[in-house]
């Protein structure tokens, strides 16, 4: 791996906080409501789904309008973030062929720029606690820890697929159907409970499955994540940031000839 | 763009003590740059699939840079010139580390501001302010630099009203004056520049040379520039480099590079041609310019006025001929109608006479004025301002709005034993050949006849070529102008007919000068040559009189063809003890000062040995 100095080091968080900030603004320029969408947009979304839910499939979960914003809103910053980070080296393509930048940045600001989204819809989260007097515990404190464990596996997940989109570009029209599936394969709106007995080894391998569990843990049931928990979805995090993160590297090089 | 370049090294000229003086900056060491083009259309799986299934992959290479190999020392401005495509881009952005060299290393010493392609990473969403905090940022500048030079870069771009206005609101000039301003605003180890300087206005273009010279001179900084504007890389470089198709042409010092680059840059033409005219570019010797003449009017209108003065006895000629200017085939029969007494030949617009051949008109005591066609060529206001601007004189209007007829009526109209005995025949395209014979069929007064259409000629037209008024017909014009069977019957009233048709202008050139040579030996007394542009050949329109005058001989010349160029020089240095002078008919885009330098360099070089 490269040595990084310090100089170098601040010139590249400018970069990502001057995009970050750039992104957000461009997000919400010119909408009357700007940045409470991140807020009601989550909210929103949760009434819709569990009032479809609650009416045809009836599951038998407890705060079930909580269960499902916990589990939607840690899968959408994934969904979101993996997508967005993979189109940016693409959209950024005059700049990485005009001027020498840290190619790396362009994934991880979007990666960034989507936990911030996530850290607004929080409050959404907060008030259907509220409603439903679900009251916090000690344990929501591994909340941060939890979304550093998010945040590996996107970023990974997001420099994987941004590096491969610049030389194949049908990824981009796989990945939204990838989601899509991903999206049901992952117990978000129905209880792991109902799952045919040869699924449940399977959803062992979907880290989704352990990063939602985890937060529903931490903040619905008031349980405390134990030691082997922390290490699977510690372990799945580092495992995706370095596949991506070295696949990366090593195509980056090659990126302005496909840009 | 030229097919065929040449892409030989042709010298250097640094010399070695300067360079070595210098702290070197840029060193790019024998760098290649291949493009895979297979490669770069694949965009999709499948595509990808098939390809790798038949082996096609890593098939077609591109060299975009072969071998180049440069340095930059401290302190220099280095200009890069080149055709478009000729991987001057590709070196710039090897050498600002955006792209990396298939073979060789780019050695940097010094931090780049790179000013390649301004703009690049500006939002048109967001407002002025918030791109340069942007652009600053992607440009490697730390927040508070910005902070401090923010009022720097407003008052450079000239935008203090407009701050907080979206980027998308603004005109293209004014988004380039900030990334300008931007990018500028550090002092940086290298500046590179790419052709940035070409946008925006014309004050914003100097402000930013000035910009660049404050650089150069205060800051001792060491500039990259490429440009195809020659006089830029000159007025601003003191090294340059030309790069054609990825090779180096030639380095050495911004004047030499740019002065080679002017010549040969761009141009076509076989290695021999331009290894001669690169030797002769590298004569230090100043050729005189009192052989020179130059014929150009600021229109075409007001060269024949020109060409009229300085004909002898021209302004006191009681009689012109009034031609339509656009139509070049209209102008020859003029020439030709001229050659009967001499008249001087004058041009007009279709619609009106221009203000100078008014002028003009008004000057001289005119008694008699030919017009040649009828109102679709020349409109009857043009007529009506000849009666009311010269009221004695007679006005005669051939009124036929054809070529072909035109040419018939005006051959009718001269008395016929004024004519001389032998006739051209040729079509409505073929001005080059016209003009080259101009001296010649002036001199005998030849008539001119045109052809119907490709491969017919009018009933009267051959009535009259094979009644016996004529000993020989020159034809101008190849077999697929005029196939053998349309001559005919020529054959059968027994006259003979002499073909000229070349390969390109330059040949028919050549084959008209040396049959004309073989009749009369004009040129083994004083004579002139007349350049004619082959592309342009506007200012010549009305020079039959002075072909004659002056006992000329006509050249064509196309100044972008190297091999034109040479067998023009060859003429002349075979011609050099009776050629008195030399004369171009056009202005400086048809014969620049320095294509007319390299001919008398020739000449005198010539005459020396």
């Amino acid at each position: 791996m490269r040595s990084i100095s310090k100089p170098e080091m601040r010139r590249n968080w400018f970069i990502l906080t001057s995009l970050v900030s750039k992104d957000f603004k461009l997000k919400y320029r010119r909408s009357a409501l700007g940045v409470v969408w991140s807020v009601l947009n989550p909210f929103l979304m949760m009434c819709v789904l569990s009032a479809v839910f609650s009416t045809f499939f009836r599951f038998d979960i407890e705060n079930f309008p909580l269960y499902l914003i916990l589990g939607s809103t840690l899968f959408t910053l994934m969904a979101d973030s993996t997508t967005t980070a993979m189109n940016s080296i693409i959209d950024s393509s005059s700049l990485i062929k005009k001027i020498r930048i840290e190619k790396i940045l362009f994934p991880l600001e979007k990666v960034l720029f989507q936990l911030v989204n996530y850290c607004l819809s929080l409050i959404a989260v907060a008030v259907v606690m509220i409603y439903f007097q679900v009251a916090p515990t000690v344990n929501l404190l591994f909340l941060p820890l939890l979304l550093l464990y998010v945040l590996l596996f996107s970023a990974g997940l997001g420099f994987l697929l941004s590096a491969l989109v610049v030389f194949f570009r049908d990824i981009g029209h796989l990945w939204s159907v990838v989601i899509t599936a991903w999206t049901y394969a992952t117990p978000l709106f129905y209880p792991v409970s109902i799952l045919p007995d040869w699924m449940v080894p399977v959803m062992n391998f979907n880290p989704m499955y352990h990063y939602v569990t985890y937060l529903r843990e931490i903040a619905l049931w008031g349980q405390t994540p134990g030691l082997t928990e922390n290490l699977i979805c510690l372990g799945m995090g580092v495992a995706a940031l370095l596949i991506g993160y070295f696949t990366f590297r090593k195509l980056e090089k090659k990126f302005i000839l496909y840009v | 763009m030229p097919e065929v370049v040449n892409t030989s090294f042709l010298g250097s000229s640094i010399e070695e003590v300067e360079s070595s003086s210098e702290e070197v900056m840029v060193k790019v060491d024998h760098v290649s740059m291949v493009f895979n083009m297979a490669n770069e259309t694949m965009n999709n799986l499948k595509e990808y699939a098939i390809a790798l299934a038949r082996r096609e992959l890593r098939f077609k290479e591109f060299r975009a840079l072969d071998d180049i190999s440069l340095e930059v020392c401290k302190g220099d401005v280095f200009g890069i010139l080149g055709t478009n495509g000729s991987g001057k881009s590709t070196l710039l952005k090897i050498i600002a580390g955006v792209l990396e060299p298939s073979e060789g290393t780019c050695t940097i010493n010094g931090n780049i501001a790179p000013l390649i392609e301004l703009g690049a990473g500006f939002d048109m969403e967001l407002t002025a302010r918030e791109n340069i905090y942007l652009n600053g940022a992607l440009l490697g500048y730390s927040k508070s630099f910005i902070e401090d030079h923010f009022d720097e870069i407003v008052e450079f771009a000239e935008i203090e009203k407009f701050l907080d206005m979206p980027l998308k609101n603004y005109s293209s000039g004014m988004v380039a004056r900030i990334a300008f301003a931007i990018a500028t605003v550090i002092v940086p180890d290298i500046l590179i520049v790419d052709e940035v300087l070409s946008v925006g206005d014309f004050m914003f273009q100097q402000k930013c040379e000035r910009r660049i010279q404050t650089l150069i001179k205060e800051h001792q900084v060491t500039v990259l520039i490429v440009s195809h504007d020659n006089n830029q890389v000159e007025r601003l470089c003191n090294k340059a480099v030309w790069i054609e198709k990825g090779h180096v042409r030639i380095d050495g010092t911004a004047q030499d590079v740019c002065q080679v680059y002017r010549v040969l840059g761009g141009h076509i033409g076989s290695a021999e041609s331009e290894e001669r005219i690169f030797e002769l570019l590298r004569d230090p010797s100043i050729p005189c310019d009192e052989l020179v003449e130059t014929f150009a009017g600021e229109t075409r209108y007001a060269t024949p006025v020109n060409l009229l003065e300085s004909l002898e006895g021209g302004e006191r000629s009681g009689s012109i001929i009034l031609a339509p200017g656009e139509n070049h085939a209209v102008c020859m029969l003029a020439n030709a109608y001229s050659s009967l007494n001499e008249m001087p030949v004058l041009l007009t617009r279709p619609d009106r006479l221009p203000d100078i051949v008014d002028q003009k008109i008004r000057q001289m005591q005119i008694s008699s004025i030919t017009v040649l066609g009828g109102s679709d060529l020349i409109s009857d206001a043009v007529v009506k301002r000849l009666e009311v601007i010269s009221p004695a004189a007679t006005i005669t209007r051939i009124d036929q709005n054809s070529e072909e007829r035109l040419a018939y009526a005006l051959f009718k109209h001269g008395e016929s034993e004024w004519w001389g005995r032998k006739a051209i025949l040729t079509y409505q395209e073929g001005i080059g050949d016209i003009l080259c014979f101009m001296p010649y069929s002036y001199r005998n007064r030849m008539p001119l006849f045109f052809s119907v259409s490709r491969g017919v000629i009018g009933e009267d037209v051959l009535k009259s070529l094979v009644s016996g008024s004529f000993d020989e017909v020159l034809l101008l014009g190849g077999e697929d102008v005029f196939p053998a069977e349309c001559l005919a019957p020529f054959e059968k009233a027994g006259i003979p007919i002499t073909r000229f048709c070349g390969k390109d202008p330059f040949d028919a050139n050549n084959i008209i000068t040396s049959w004309v040579e073989a009749r009369d030996n004009t040129t083994d007394q004083s004579f002139e040559a007349f350049f004619v542009s082959i592309w342009n050949p506007s200012d010549a329109l009305a020079m039959g009189p002075l072909t004659k005058q002056r006992n000329a001989t006509v050249l064509v010349e196309d100044a972008q063809n190297l091999d034109s160029i040479t067998n023009n020089f060859s003429y002349i240095e075979a011609k050099k003890d009776t050629l008195s002078k030399v004369v171009f008919f056009g202005d400086s885009t048809q014969f620049s000062d320095l294509d007319k330098m390299l001919l008398l360099k020739d000449l005198q070089r010539s005459l020396r040995s």
